[in-house]
């Protein structure tokens, strides 16, 4: 895509998202999101995504993108179960019946989405499932669903979907942790732009500079390697570069939480909105933690750290 | 070996069957020599003289300047595979990369001279900015070059010259205009360091080498040919060369520290000290920095001018920096507190260099300030001098 395309299409996400929250998806829809997400996924995931994480919508894009990274066709109604923080997966093969424990951003009168570890998609009816309304600490997730249940098999196993999947899932989540990271930080930019005290703004203060700097280095240092893990096939891109935007967004909304006083501590002030979007993205298909371990698993088991080449 | 490489996916591949095939001939080059700084680099040099006369340095500079031409991505790939190849990358690449650009750029009739000499391991350059009253306030040097004749004569003092004992000529921005010119007054000259009028004396480091320098001018005579850029114009030059310090530089360490990973992974008894967390870490905090400046890289070769964002990329590498070292360190505890019969006691020199990323090359504090006024748009209010 060129960049007149490119602009065209970040507009185009941004106006849909800007629409009130009942229409967003239908007008996401008109313009042609899911097209544009066959025929450029890099782009198409980082501009709804990073929006996203900007305005803190909440939308149906994980599931559409999972169901497409999948392989399936992406619908935007469609409802995944995704991994609990801290598992692995949403669900397990028991013979002719699939063990659902996952979480969901809504509760749907039709099916659940499953991706499987052998890489089987399946889909299970939401009625034989149990819903539980959880109080997640960000409004992305709203349900647990467990149970076990007959599933219909949309796709078969394969050994590379799952990989596939969990490493492009990450990466678009990245992508919403950077933009709500960023959000965060502009916030505290205009904070200290604007209050006052000792007869000038907080902005010439050095120490609320150093700690400003110190949170824009680090979304910019998650930005280039989540860029780069679009064109590198080694999966270790998309995990470092996970890592990199939840400490990125973790810094960033922290930071802004020193900066903003007291004002960005009241439940008024919009940052703790992304103060916890940021710690539930974190929690989604790897923790930074989790993740560091991970690659620091991987890079003992190559017995050489791996030079990932975009 | 002359033939021009289209892009470098060919010079890659060329290079690194060329690395299997004189694996004898790199093999004095895998481990890191621990001595003075001077043997090092000697032993160093050595090797910049055989990638010299192979060719494969020259790629990425211009042929008018003693180079095999291509893009100077080329010259990136060099230092990514040399390190991958497990060979230690020469010191010596540091100060060409830091200052060479500057010179073909600005002095086209000096570089001509002096890339040959460099790439085939004869002369090294140093950069003379520091002075003991000016550092991270450069701009208040006082290194003066006084009119005489058609030309100049240099004196002064500039100090931290990074292996000055090492080089034969420098690269020194020096005070043309009044003494309250600060950055408008200054002019970049090429000093010969083996003239009488100068005196190299170096500075023992933490690390326990002579890490850096002093170099003392006295009335150095110096003509218009042994001026870089524009007479008044030192400031830009400078500028210039900073974005590649923090771009091509960067990029090197960043290989080196890739390099220094798979070391601490070939010595089994030395890694079972390092938790995954440890190992992840170290590679993390790397690969932030490698996506970075590697677009960095990149925008330099296309021509571009990167200004302020390469804060981002000085502060990335201090961190990174720290980040390995520190972690190595928690990993191979022992060995590298007591450990007197370690052959490797160069971790432990290499440890103390990281303190220095955070300091050389403008410290991070006033990255830290850049980042702010720059990149972020907070504007200060009272610019006391600035």
């Amino acid at each position: 895509m060129d960049a007149d395309e490119l602009d065209l299409a970040r507009r185009s996400i941004e106006n849909a998202l800007a629409t009130g929250a009942a229409g967003r998806w239908e007008t996401l829809e008109a313009v042609g999101w899911l097209d544009l997400l066959a025929a450029a996924p890099a782009p198409a995931v980082r501009l709804l995504f990073e929006a996203q994480g900007r305005d803190r919508h909440v939308t149906p894009a994980l599931d559409a993108t999972a169901l497409w990274l999948a392989g399936s066709e992406p619908d935007l109604g469609a409802v995944v179960a995704h991994p609990c923080p801290g598992a692995r997966v949403a669900g397990r093969r028991d013979g002719a019946s699939v063990l659902v424990d996952g979480v969901t951003r809504a509760r749907p009168n039709g099916d659940v989405h499953v991706l499987l570890e052998s890489g089987e998609l399946v889909r299970v009816a939401a009625r034989d499932l149990t819903w539980h309304d959880v109080d997640a600490i960000d409004t992305a997730i709203a349900w647990r669903a467990r149970g076990m249940a007959s599933a219909e098999t949309v796709l078969e196993a394969d050994d590379d979907r799952f990989p596939r999947a969990v490493s492009g899932l990450r990466r678009a989540i990245a992508h919403e942790l950077v933009g709500t990271g960023a959000a965060a930080l502009d916030m505290a930019v205009q904070h200290v732009r604007d209050r006052r005290q000792f007869g000038r703004p907080l902005a010439v203060f050095q120490a609320v500079r150093h700690r400003l700097a110190d949170a824009f280095v680090a979304l910019e240092g998650a930005r280039g390697t989540l860029d780069a893990a679009w064109s590198e096939p080694d999966p270790l891109a998309s995990t470092a570069a996970k890592a990199l935007a939840g400490r990125a967004a973790r810094t960033a909304t922290l930071t802004a939480q020193q900066v903003c006083g007291a004002i960005g501590f009241t439940w008024e002030h919009q940052l703790h909105h992304h103060i916890r979007r940021a710690l539930l993205l974190d929690g989604l298909y790897g923790s930074a933690d989790e993740l560091v371990d991970e690659l620091g698993r991987a890079v003992a088991a190559a017995g050489q750290a791996p030079r990932l080449d975009p | 070996m002359s033939e021009p490489f289209a892009d470098t996916g060919g010079y890659r591949t060329a290079l690194r069957t060329w690395l299997r095939e004189a694996a004898p001939s790199l093999e004095p080059y895998r481990r890191h020599p621990d001595g003075p700084m001077l043997e090092v680099f000697r032993h160093e040099l050595e090797l910049v003289a055989l990638l010299g006369n192979a060719g494969w340095s020259r790629y990425g500079w211009p042929p008018d300047a003693g180079g095999l031409g291509g893009s100077p991505a080329l010259r990136a790939v060099l230092y990514d595979e040399l390190s991958a190849a497990g060979v230690v990358l020469p010191e010596a690449y540091l100060l060409l990369e830091t200052l060479g650009p500057a010179l073909v750029h600005f002095a086209p009739h000096i570089a001509r001279r002096e890339l040959p000499a460099f790439l085939e391991g004869h002369t090294v350059w140093s950069q003379g900015f520091s002075e003991p009253d000016a550092g991270s306030d450069l701009a208040s040097l006082r290194t003066r070059a006084i009119p005489d004749g058609d030309g100049w004569r240099l004196s002064g003092q500039k100090t931290w010259v990074s292996f000055a004992t090492a080089t034969q000529r420098a690269m020194v921005l020096a005070r043309t205009g009044t003494p309250e010119s600060r950055h408008r007054g200054l002019t970049m000259f090429w000093v010969d360091l083996e003239r009488r009028e100068c005196d190299v004396r170096g500075i023992r480091a933490e690390t326990g080498r002579d890490e850096f320098g002093e170099l003392f001018f006295d009335d150095v005579p110096l003509s218009r040919d042994d001026v870089i850029g524009d007479i008044g114009g030192g400031w830009s030059v400078a500028m210039f060369l900073l974005q590649f310090e923090r771009g091509m530089y960067a990029w090197q360490r960043q290989a080196y520290m890739l390099a220094t990973i798979d070391e601490l992974l070939a010595r089994p008894e030395i890694c079972a000290g390092a938790s995954y967390e440890a190992l992840g870490e170290a590679f993390l905090a790397t690969s932030a920095l490698r996506h970075r400046c590697r677009t960095t890289v990149e925008a330099l070769a296309r021509g571009e001018t990167v200004g302020p964002r390469t804060s981002v990329d000085k502060l990335l590498l201090a961190a990174a920096e720290q980040a390995v070292f520190d972690r190595l360190e928690a990993a191979m505890r022992a060995p590298f507190l007591v450990g007197a019969d370690d052959p490797d006691l160069a971790w432990r020199t290499r440890w103390f260099f990281a303190r220095a990323g955070s300091i050389y090359g403008g410290a991070a504090e006033v990255q830290r300030d850049i980042v702010a006024e720059h990149l972020l748009g907070l504007h200060q209010e009272d610019r006391r001098g600035r």
